[in-house]
């Protein structure tokens, strides 16, 4: 395989960036060693690496790209603004005519701010709960990703041990151990911060079980803690106004960003009239946060995912590609089955724990131009049509012979 | 062992523990050699096999660094014979590792003498020690060029993290790769960036990548330390 340019790109970041690529794409995240490393351009479902190889992509930008590639709606949207500029002193309107659309599409949102990635308000968010409720002590589920900040995130580097000494954590779908947590912690405990399901890298995505979402509400309201939902990752995926409407409960605070800008770098947080107060005093505020663009680009892809019925609609089209594509599995007697919502799958290997066939799997079709994630659960965006479905069960096929062959 | 002193001299026992581990190569690959088992001693000293033969921490680090230092004399008051034979196996290890004709052995006994330093951050980092909790199960193989299995990294209940010879029935979780005898004595002797060279498939990483992760973290620790 010809990987020259990406190559030399390669070769040109190890000297000005550290360790060449950081973040999901890093050497250091064990991608299969075929996968590129740098994109040259994207459109709809497609995208073509800086080597001109075309691939059909499953991960959407790790789910920041909702309606696809430079989709037209959102471009012209982003095209009218920027006529206008996007920084200023102060915010556009743009912002109001956002928080109003937020306000009006998520049931239980009062109010809404808005910043550049998840992290910023994910602990801006935990913030607002300590502020509320005067306790110190948030709870977390074991392995869930809430961002790159000191208290949560996965990596090992800079930290000290009071970063998480506030921090506590109970397995998903384990209500018992929550319970023993804010009884542990009685009267300590300022929130409870969750994703709508359980999406950790490396393991099967795991469904809250039935009543999961009732004992936690009830836990909360009981021990007077806020309930925060991260929605960044799984936001317009499940469901377009919110994803506690798809597990039907209702958080205090939610953050959203990923695809609510279509690629447009923009999080939001919305939240519950009674704390309106407490956001307020908690300082909030970034350099390049007023973006217009970004903003413009939210509303366009708000507008898009209501008109559009987008989240039913990728729920559909993962259905269909998760269930060919465990078909075409078994055929080849592969046991994988994709897991979580359909949305956005994650697919997994019985007794591959150790995901070495999982890994191979994506680098065999990563050679028919595939773009499986080995470790991060997969994204579907409504640019993924019936002909690039089919196209990929036709590669998945020739990857499976392929794989078998060697094997 | 107290924890807070061994905090604090955490750099001399993997330094010290780096250079029994290429005794440890060399023995394995044939070399008659005296034991040199490293010890922890009182008041900052270090001591090498049954001897009585000892450094101060200071004038071991300058040892390894490079340099040249003279062990305690009053060592050799006690058992002089012994005492030599540690210091001419002392010395033999390190021509072998600055002795690079000869690129496959010396890549061994260099990359090991890192695991061994390495596995001592893993067993002792009070800090970040509890990241290695969940991982008690796991198995790194790691090798040499393609399919050459040298040694596994695991954990035994005694003794804690260990670096033993590959063998094929420990089940492994994790498999690290030095794709040739150059990257790995590269990556030895520390002037191979670890993430730059597994983004150039220079080494190649597989299996459960989260405990690889935590691994390199120890072992850029280590390699801090060592070069």
């Amino acid at each position: 395989m010809v990987r020259s340019i990406s190559e030399t790109f390669f070769e040109r970041a190890g000297k000005v960036i550290p360790g060449g690529i950081y973040g999901h794409v890093s050497p250091g995240a064990g991608l299969p060693e075929n996968f590129p490393h740098y994109c040259h351009d994207a459109s709809g479902c497609r995208f073509r690496d800086v080597d001109a190889k075309e691939w059909i992509d499953f991960m959407c930008g790790f789910g920041a790209v909702l309606h696809g590639f430079r989709n037209p709606c959102i471009e012209k949207a982003v095209e009218e603004q920027r006529k206008l500029g996007s920084i200023f002193n102060q915010p556009s309107p743009l912002m109001i005519d956002l928080a109003e659309r937020l306000i009006e599409q998520i049931d239980f949102a009062q109010w809404a701010v808005f910043a550049k990635n998840g992290s910023d308000l994910t602990t801006w968010a935990i913030r607002v709960a300590r502020e509320q409720t005067g306790k110190q002590y948030i709870i977390k589920a074991t392995g869930a990703y809430h961002g790159v900040d000191a208290w949560c995130d996965p990596g090992f580097g800079g930290r000290i041990s009071s970063d998480r000494q506030h921090i506590l954590e109970f397995k998903w779908n384990q209500i018992d151990q929550l319970e023993d947590l804010t009884k542990k912690y009685s009267g300590k405990v300022a929130g409870l911060i969750l994703t709508p399901y359980h999406h950790p890298s490396f393991s099967p995505s795991e469904l809250p079980l039935p009543q999961f979402w009732q004992n936690v509400e009830e836990i909360c309201n009981r021990n007077e803690m806020i309930l925060i939902l991260d929605d960044v990752r799984c936001g317009g995926r499940l469901h377009d106004q919110g994803s506690h409407r798809y597990f039907g409960f209702s958080p205090d605070l939610a953050v959203y960003s990923k695809a609510l800008g279509n690629g447009y770098a923009i999080s939001a947080c919305v939240g519950r009239e009674d704390l309106r107060e407490s956001a307020s005093e908690v300082f909030l505020t970034g350099s390049c946060w007023n973006d217009a663009y970004s903003m413009a680009a939210a509303i366009a892809s708000l507008k898009l995912s209501i008109e559009s019925k987008v989240a039913q609609s990728v729920l559909i089209k993962g259905q269909d590609f998760s269930s060919r594509l465990e078909r075409v599995a078994q055929e080849q007697k592969i046991p994988l089955r994709m897991t979580g919502p359909p949305s956005m799958p994650y697919p997994w290997i019985e007794g591959d724990n150790n995901l070495f066939e999982l890994q191979k799997f994506c680098r065999f079709c990563a050679d028919e131009g595939l773009y499986f994630h080995p470790h991060h659960n997969w994204f579907i965006s409504n640019s993924l049509d019936d002909e690039a479905i089919n196209e990929t069960m036709d590669k998945v096929s020739l990857a499976l012979e392929k794989m078998k062959r060697v094997s | 062992m107290n924890c807070v002193k061994l905090e604090a001299r955490l750099n001399v026992l993997a330094c010290a523990q780096a250079v029994y581990g290429s005794y440890l190569q060399l023995k394995s690959e044939g070399f008659s050699l005296t034991n040199i088992s490293p010890r922890l001693l009182p008041n900052n000293q270090v001591g090498f096999g049954n001897s009585g033969l000892k450094f101060s921490d200071h004038a071991f680090l300058h040892t390894v660094k490079g340099g040249f230092a003279c062990p305690q004399l009053s060592s050799f008051f006690f058992d002089p014979l012994r005492c030599t034979r540690v210091v001419f196996s002392l010395l033999k290890v390190k021509s072998v590792c600055r002795n690079y004709d000869d690129l496959p052995l010396s890549a061994r006994v260099l990359l090991r003498a890192g695991l061994e330093a390495t596995v001592v951050f893993m067993n002792f980092h009070e800090r970040l020690g509890d990241i290695l909790r969940d991982e008690k199960k796991s198995c790194l193989r790691i090798g040499i060029g393609e399919d050459n299995w040298v040694w596994d990294l695991f954990y035994k209940d005694v003794g804690g993290w260990v670096v033993k010879p590959y063998q094929a029935a420990q089940k492994c979780t994790s498999k690290l790769e030095f794709t040739s005898f150059s990257v790995a004595h590269q990556s030895a002797l520390g002037k191979l960036n670890a993430l730059l060279a597994v983004g150039q498939g220079k080494i190649k990483i597989s299996g459960k990548i989260p405990f690889i992760d935590k691994f390199g973290y120890f072992a850029r620790q280590a390699n801090r330390i060592l070069y």
